[in-house]
């Protein structure tokens, strides 16, 4: 459901929410997202941080400055002028990816489960290659980034190229970095070694969560690449190239892709009706 | 200069934590129980641990030890004090007490055991201790290796520095907690908000959730901490939610988890979120845990029981207000005196 009204709701003594809708519909991250951006130009007294997640826009204030109702009555009307959001600031960013790689068919054979590519095709009832295609030929955008440092959650802009599958039964107690994957609606990938219960279909040969890094450039102090709003294009790299990628960007001399543009909301989202 | 010669069972470097970057994924970590960690802070004259979340300065870096604590030697002349969960620490052989500043002489040695009461118990040292500034904060957030000691747990072998102590070991040991409580009172009993999705639960559920005592499950640490009890019963769910969501009744499309949220995946153990939090997630959240007593829930040893109060989330505020007020007014008179 998209409310008519996006509701407010206290989330403990520590944070607002702005809740826009209940459902997975991309249109009520545009929301959240816009909402986002109009509070950080506004600079809203007691807001320690604005985190956006995919339906949702949750607020950590400092309780020693504001509180729920203070907060609530100067958020009001900012929220009520981004009702219709036309665009939204989005950078484009392309990572190198290699698909049907050996860390994943080695997890694969250590949790006893069918290759997950393999059956991520199965599901969709195609082959391969044409997962590959699939998944190379659309953008996707991140909604969200939370659950661990850098981890993502991310939707087919073209919702044609949406691959389903369902997550693991029985979750694995490991999954190698960088490993991408996908599940229900979202394709992410696991920024460092942690459980995981997502069909794995790759590696990345850069890093999307780096510490102390290289190139400080691209990532921030906190070491996180991405944020919610962008858009991500992976591109397929064999095995050779992937190597190559690696030592370059741990050496701090790859170039990453990336590009700052602006999302035209309105016409995507006119678009996509059928 | 001081040497572990026992790390304990998971002994970590904290301090108020750094809020700032659930956007990216990264939880505040800090003191699980701030004010323990502050009162001690209090006593050797450092600067005060602020509440979890808080934008004050994250003050200075002591010890969090879990149910079994560490030992150590002063290689030279320190002053220590301990809160929190008591350990039958003992200075040398000697069993020492907490919430007062001990002077530990050159090349003694503080073995603390396992927890009698309480499940952490808290150490600060004259100075705070020395180890980098990672994005504001000292504190180790263990499942994200950052921060503390190498982003670890302190094991046998590691050596750590302090910083200068604010004044002179006589002088700090006259300090006292200026009448402060030593604890907080009803430690079994967590208040709440209810919310952000207590709207999915039954009035029974909610009911249930609020009467019910509560056990905790040895299955916690500073991500999450699991409570065993009566179901919670739940509202069905609209059909796209099976779509969006998954086929679980508490599976909702991933929101924002606050630190203390209490999601209740599948309406069965409900998980109170540490200050290691996932920072966004897919259960329904039948309320959340208001920060001045997430220390509490963070003494509540395994197989301890607990029950919830519920409060507004206004109450929430003015508690900890409260709470952070009285420690700098006694720390205003400390330093005063």
């Amino acid at each position: 459901m998209i409310y008519d009204e996006p509701v407010y709701r206290p989330l403990g003594d520590c944070y607002l929410a702005v809740e826009f809708g209940d459902e997975a519909d991309l249109s009520l991250n545009f929301k959240v997202l816009a909402l986002a951006d109009a509070l950080k130009k506004a600079n809203v007294p007691g807001i320690i941080e604005i985190i956006p997640s995919f339906r949702e826009l949750g607020l950590l204030f400092d309780r020693l400055e504001t509180d729920h109702e203070t907060l609530k009555r100067a958020v009001k009307p900012i929220q009520e002028t981004v009702a219709d959001v036309e665009t939204l600031p989005s950078r484009l960013i392309e990572l190198p990816m290699w698909y049907d790689d050996p860390w994943s068919a080695e997890l694969a054979r250590r949790f006893n489960v069918k290759k997950n590519i393999d059956f991520v095709a199965e599901c969709n009832d195609i082959t391969v290659d044409e997962v590959i295609a699939r998944h190379t030929g659309t953008d996707y955008w991140i909604v969200c980034v939370g659950f661990t440092p850098g981890c993502y959650f991310s939707l087919p802009l073209d919702a044609s190229k949406w691959l389903k599958a369902p997550k693991y039964r029985t979750p694995r107690s490991f999954t190698s970095a960088r490993l991408v994957a996908l599940a229900g609606f979202s394709t992410g990938a696991y920024p460092v070694a942690s459980p995981g219960g997502y069909q794995l279909i790759g590696r990345l040969a850069v890093n999307i969560y780096e510490p102390n890094s290289k190139t400080p450039a691209v990532f921030p102090e906190d070491g996180v690449l991405l944020h919610a709003g962008d858009r991500l294009r992976y591109f397929n790299v064999n095995a050779l190239e992937y190597d190559e990628i690696w030592e370059a960007a741990q050496a701090g001399t790859y170039k990453y892709r990336i590009t700052d543009e602006v999302f035209d909301v309105k016409g995507y989202l006119a678009s996509r009706k059928p | 200069m001081i040497e572990v010669l026992e790390g304990g069972l998971q002994t970590t470097i904290q301090d108020g934590g750094r809020p700032g970057f659930l956007s990216r994924g990264i939880p505040p970590a800090g003191a699980q129980d701030f004010y323990s960690l502050s009162i001690a802070n209090l006593l050797v004259g450092n600067d005060l641990t602020p509440p979890p979340l808080s934008r004050a300065d994250p003050g200075a870096a002591g010890l969090e030890m879990v149910v079994k604590g560490v030992s150590l030697r002063f290689l030279d002349e320190t002053v220590i004090a301990l809160a929190g969960a008591d350990m039958a620490a003992t200075l040398d052989g000697t069993p020492v007490d907490r919430f007062r500043p001990i002077v530990a002489p050159a090349g003694s040695v503080l073995k603390c055991g396992t927890v009698k009461s309480g499940a952490r118990g808290y150490l600060a040292i004259a100075g705070g201790i020395d180890v980098p500034l990672v994005i504001g904060s000292r504190a180790t957030y263990v499942r994200g290796a950052q921060g503390g000691l190498e982003g670890r747990a302190l094991r046998k072998g590691d050596r750590l520095t302090t910083f200068a102590p604010a004044a002179p070991a006589a002088a700090l040991a006259r300090r006292d907690l200026a009448g402060l409580p030593s604890a907080p009172e009803e430690p079994n009993v967590i208040r709440v908000v209810l919310g952000p999705q207590d709207f999915m639960f039954t009035a029974k559920g909610v009911e249930t959730f609020l009467t019910a005592e509560w056990k905790l499950s040895p299955v916690s640490d500073r991500m999450g901490m699991r409570l065993v009890g009566p179901p919670l019963e739940l509202h069905p769910r609209p059909d796209y939610l099976t779509r969006d969501a998954g086929s679980g009744p508490a599976d909702i499309v991933d929101d924002v988890i606050p630190v203390g949220g209490i999601q209740v995946p599948g309406g069965i153990e409900p998980i109170v979120m540490g200050v290691e939090n996932p920072t966004a997630g897919g259960y329904a959240k039948i309320a959340t845990v208001i920060s001045a007593d997430l220390g509490k829930m963070g003494q509540i040893p395994p197989k301890g029981s607990l029950t919830f109060r519920k409060v507004r989330a206004e109450e929430g505020i003015a508690i900890i207000k409260d709470i952070w007020q009285k420690l700098r007014d006694a720390r205003a008179a400390l330093d005063a005196a």
